[in-house]
């Protein structure tokens, strides 16, 4: 959840060119009727749990017509541009093919979950929620509401004459109240906690906003994921969604060394427009996009809000600010709202397809985004063919053109059993130019590594300049994708005072980047990582770095 | 044995908060810790400090009254005060096993994340070890083993006091070269997003 800062309450949002309709949407999605902007009206379905059926279904729930990034029919918003027709998840399609979700579990690790909200609770497992305060099974916040907006957007009954729409409306959720109590054990525990039962995990939450630093995951975090991704799911793997952050532009997901970490789907937020919202962090890390709008004055997400008070929508709000009944809000937002809606999809997918392992949902999605803003100039195709942006991953994930493709998935590749890797390092003892324009470059060479394409890789990076904030970094692959890992920036201190300061030195140790953007593309080659620092005073080398591949 | 008994030295030390045998942070307090097997940096933000449950919220603020309250997540609150006053709010406090920390930025890095020790110490032992070979091995280091984790490769926790005591818990142990790993179970700094 972003919160707009007060000095920008008044102003409106700036006026967007609209760039001519151009969605690149695929076959798959086509074939199942196309976007959802045309949508008809009238409920066919017998509510939530009706999956299995085909044919138009629109929920009756009464605040469904508001919620654009399921049907986006160019609802007004707020203030500024109205929602663009079209620019929504693609669910219709995927709905009118009887997806529900049903039949899968989702975890929503967040500050609480409202399991007694009357349009969560039918699809609550009930005793099967965990309370990292008291150790219960009663994670129902009394401090916050994040949990509960995240449930609603991932799996609110729906078609039940109430509230909202959830993607997966049949979908179970289960709540883990992690962030009341974030301590490391606890961050582990929850990535594996009913792994023999969830499906998704969920998680709109991560390292601090806003800071430019380096926040490295721990070992026993990443030991947890790799557990879940080979045990979970009877061995097909547990699908772990994450948010990318909202501390742009002076965060990039790539410094979070959650969102970064091979086993998560990392999830960037879009507008109303379909362009990034203005907070949502760029990475080479980042696998899709979905909708978190940008702040309640002009369009966000409408979805639950918890029932007690105080929630997003405390009742009290005039209802331009917000809807007219406090167990909902129209004002959520954030990469944390784009998150869940993927899980949504997923539930979506894994119903449509059960046998699917989180390597082939990564593949998935991957191949069956449609390309958003397309007029963006970051927009490059990668070595496999595949568009790629730092902003948006491989673009906004299409729901219909997902379970489509999970029906009769054929990734063309083996995807089966475990990860392939291959490591290649150096140890260049190279000075990085100080503000000459010039940047230091590296090569390393994989070569016979076994890999015929990439799902993934690490570079490891060891340095000791003083600044990290003054270094741009990248590193191209041997296809010659070009992957941005940070750019010259400064840092804060705090968050709530942002006054910028140098970051220090953050690299000493050694650190582990994440990219995502090379899906498919050889592995062997030669690598380059450069690293230019643009900012006069403050000097280092590079000591060692190394690419790890996994793949196929 | 001279790692064992300075590991057991540590911790019964460690344990003894409840006499006052653990007081305020002193200078000679690590500044560092291992993630992975590698030494990484802290550096300690003296006029932080942190509650890290609600009872602890409740004696905190009882003892720095004018403390300046920066910020809350959950049930953990962070309270500026002036370093001295701070240092001796979380001996006193910690002498009656309060669960309060010292704060501390992750490197050297002003911008660094804020962390704390809630108490613990999260060890990986050798993947092949079979339950009695761990049970032996903390027996033998007078380790109370609070947790086992459900995680691949024998991740257990190990129970200490909040504060530095986890800390050096996890430094003993890691430089003793019997576990794979051992770092403190760290509270960190995170977000909604």
């Amino acid at each position: 959840m972003v919160i707009i800062p007060s000095s920008l309450r008044s102003l409106r949002a700036p006026s967007i060119t609209f760039v001519a309709s151009a969605a690149l949407l695929l076959l798959a999605a086509c074939s199942s009727g196309g976007g959802s902007s045309g949508g008809g009206s009238g409920s066919t379905g017998g509510g939530t749990g009706s999956s299995g059926g085909s044919g138009a279904f629109t929920p009756n729930d009464p605040f469904f017509p508001l919620q654009w990034h399921l049907r986006n029919t160019g609802q007004e918003a707020a203030s500024g541009p109205a929602a663009r027709a079209g620019e929504d998840l693609n669910v219709m399609g995927a709905w009118a093919q009887g997806g529900r979700g049903t039949g899968v579990r989702i975890a929503i690790i967040d500050d609480g979950l409202d399991i007694t909200h009357p349009d969560l609770v039918a699809n609550v497992a009930a005793g099967e929620s965990h309370d990292y305060v008291s150790g219960g099974t009663e994670p129902s916040p009394t401090l916050s509401s994040h949990g509960t907006a995240c449930a609603g957007l991932a799996a609110a009954v729906g078609n039940n004459n109430l509230g909202v729409t959830g993607v997966a409306m049949g979908a179970q959720l289960v709540g883990y109240n992690l962030l009341q109590s974030m301590v490391t054990v606890n961050e582990a525990d929850a990535m594996g906690r009913g792994l023999a039962n969830n499906h998704i995990y969920s998680n709109s939450w991560g390292a601090t906003d806003g800071q430019g630093g380096l926040q490295p995951s721990s070992a026993v975090w990443r030991a947890a994921i790799d557990t879940g991704i080979t045990t979970g799911r009877g061995g097909r793997g547990a699908i772990y969604t994450w948010a990318a952050g909202n501390g742009s532009p002076t965060d990039r997901s790539d410094y979070e060394g959650q969102s970064n970490y091979r086993g998560v789907i990392a999830v960037g937020a879009l507008n109303n427009q379909g362009q990034k919202s203005s907070y949502s962090e760029e990475g080479s890390n980042l696998l899709v996009s979905a909708y978190g709008g940008e702040f309640c004055t002009t369009q966000t997400t409408v979805t639950t809000d918890v029932q007690a008070a105080p929630g997003y929508n405390d009742g009290g709000s005039p209802t331009s600010e917000n809807i007219n009944d406090s167990n909902y809000s129209r004002c959520f937002n954030g990469t944390s709202a784009a998150t869940p809606e993927v899980s949504g999809v997923v539930a979506l997918v894994l119903e449509a397809n059960p046998s699917l392992n989180w390597r082939q949902m990564r593949w998935l999605l991957a191949h069956t985004t449609r390309r958003n803003d397309p007029g963006d100039g970051d927009w490059a195709m990668n070595g496999a063919r595949l568009p790629v942006n730092h902003k948006y991953g491989y673009g906004v994930v299409d729901a219909t053109a997902a379970i489509t493709a999970a029906r009769a998935f054929d990734a063309g590749v083996d995807l089966s059993g475990a990860q392939k890797t291959a490591t290649a390092s150096a140890t260049p003892a190279l000075a990085i130019p100080d503000n000459t324009g010039t940047a230091a470059t590296s090569t390393v060479t994989l070569t016979g590594s076994g890999l015929a394409g990439l799902e993934f890789v690490d570079l490891n990076l060891t340095s000791d300049h003083v600044d990290f904030g003054q270094l741009t970094i990248t590193l191209t692959s041997p296809s010659g994708t070009r992957s941005v890992l940070t750019t010259q920036h400064s840092c804060v201190q705090d968050p709530s005072n942002p006054m910028p300061i140098a970051c220090g030195s953050m690299l000493m140790n050694g650190t582990r980047f994440g990219i995502a953007r090379l899906m498919g593309e050889p592995a062997d080659g030669t690598w380059t990582l450069s690293v230019q620092d643009g900012v006069a005073g403050g000097t280092g080398s590079i000591s060692a770095w190394s690419i790890t591949a996994y793949g196929y | 044995m001279k790692t064992t008994t300075a590991i057991a030295t540590v911790l019964l030390t460690a344990c003894a908060t409840g006499t006052g045998a653990l007081a305020a942070p002193t200078s000679a307090a690590p500044t560092y810790f291992y993630e992975d097997g590698v030494k990484r940096q802290v550096t300690p933000v003296p006029d932080l400090v942190v509650a890290l449950d609600p009872g602890a919220q409740t004696a905190l603020k009882t003892e720095l009254p004018k403390a300046e309250a920066v910020r809350a997540a959950g049930h953990t609150t962070l309270l500026r005060a002036p370093p001295s006053e701070a240092a001796q709010a979380l001996g006193k406090l910690r002498a009656s096993n309060v669960k309060v920390s010292q704060v501390y930025r992750e490197g050297t890095s002003p911008a660094g994340r804020l962390m704390a020790l809630p108490g613990g110490v999260v060890v990986q032992l050798k993947p092949e070890w079979t339950e009695a070979q761990v049970a032996a091995w903390a027996a033998e280091r007078k380790l109370p083993l609070e947790q086992h984790l459900p995680i691949t490769g024998n991740w257990y926790v190990v129970s200490t006091p909040a504060g530095e005591a986890s800390l050096a818990t996890a430094n003993a142990l890691q430089e003793s070269g019997t576990v794979v790993s051992a770092t403190p179970n760290w509270w960190k700094e995170a977000t909604i997003k």
